[in-house]
């Protein structure tokens, strides 16, 4: 009977422990990402990007499908930072990168497979495609949520992005 | 006796058959890019299996699952079959596109299942007295008539139950589509 029930407890506390593990609530830290030394989070602004990483080397902009004003890209090697327009600013989207010094808060870098990825960040992600998403919780049902996300070659980081809180339109 | 195993055999053959045919959806034009084609095949497959209407299930999903992010520096000007396939597969790989790479997709998966589909490049009223801006969109013939697709709008500017653009018809899509 004492054998059963230290084997029940033992269970319970391995269970628990799962469940904890499964889906630790991320904070918005936990989606950073580090650049170099620049670490962009979803409350980085541009201003805050030009500061850091200077004048991009390419520019773009286009007149938005689904925001009043332009999108725009700013990119910087290979990290490509993707605005979208709130009035008069231009405000963060999603930071894309996919070669260079870069590893998210966690240290998840290129080539992490998909248990090193679990191991740091959980198993409370959806995979679309070739993405591994870690997603926020919204603030608003009018906002799309801030999200860490991984785009996965043969199971392996070949990309790592970063979404900002946003409005969905 | 002999009746009744001839009657078992051709019902096990006729089974088999059916098990091994390729269902509707999956019946039309193929890109050529067998990479493109066989994650076109798997998406129709999870997205169509079982669904008593299968063009709505991939219209809704490409409502739903698809973000916009607009990649300006990457605009594709004209379509081609080799930028719609290329940006299909991003869009699909990615889940992320501008009106662009949705049209692509849509064109793609509709074309697979068998759709008379061509990417429209025209115009359309951004929002309720917005501008007017460059869009893409699908449209496709079924019995002689155009039918338009455009996911992109439904999901941002829609009704809400993502039937705006939904086999729309010219009348229909011209308060808020224009195209030559």
């Amino acid at each position: 009977m004492k054998k059963l029930a230290v084997f029940l407890l033992i269970l319970t506390l391995a269970l628990t422990l799962f469940a904890c593990v499964g889906s630790a609530a991320l904070t918005e830290n936990d989606l950073a990402i580090r650049i170099g030394s620049f670490t962009v989070t979803p409350k980085t602004t541009m201003d805050d990007v030009r500061a850091a990483l200077g004048e991009a080397d390419e520019y773009a902009e286009a007149i938005s499908c689904v925001y009043e004003g332009m999108d725009k890209t700013f990119t910087y090697g290979d990290v490509t930072f993707y605005t979208y327009p709130d009035g008069e600013t231009d405000r963060l989207m999603e930071v894309y990168c996919t070669v260079g010094d870069v590893a998210t808060a966690k240290g998840v870098t290129f080539g992490a497979t998909v248990a090193q990825i679990e191991a740091a960040y959980g198993t409370g992600y959806t995979r679309s495609g070739k993405l591994l998403t870690y997603a926020l919780p919204a603030s608003s049902e009018d906002m799309e949520p801030a999200s860490l996300y991984f785009v996965l070659e043969n199971d392996c980081v070949a990309a790592i992005a970063m979404t900002a809180e946003h409005r969905a339109e | 006796m002999k009746k009744r195993i001839l009657s078992l055999l051709l019902t096990a053959l006729l089974l088999f058959t059916a098990c091994q045919s390729k269902p509707d959806y999956l019946g039309g034009e193929l890109t050529g890019d067998a990479a493109l084609d066989e994650s076109v095949k798997a998406l129709l497959t999870e997205v169509c299996d079982g669904s008593s209407d299968p063009l709505a299930a991939v219209y809704d999903w490409l409502c739903s699952e698809l973000k916009y992010r607009a990649n300006p520096g990457e605009s594709v000007g004209i379509f081609t079959d080799e930028n719609t396939i290329s940006l299909a597969q991003e869009t699909l790989d990615k889940r992320r596109c501008d009106c662009d790479g949705e049209a692509a997709l849509t064109a793609v998966l509709l074309r697979r299942m068998g759709y008379d589909a061509e990417i429209v490049q025209g115009q359309f009223l951004r929002g309720e007295g917005g501008q007017w801006v460059d869009h893409a969109w699908v449209r496709c013939t079924i019995d002689g008539v155009f039918y338009h697709f455009d996911p992109l709008y439904d999901a941002h500017f829609g009704s809400g139950d993502l039937t705006s653009c939904f086999m729309a018809t010219d009348a229909e899509m011209q308060a808020t589509h224009s195209w030559e």
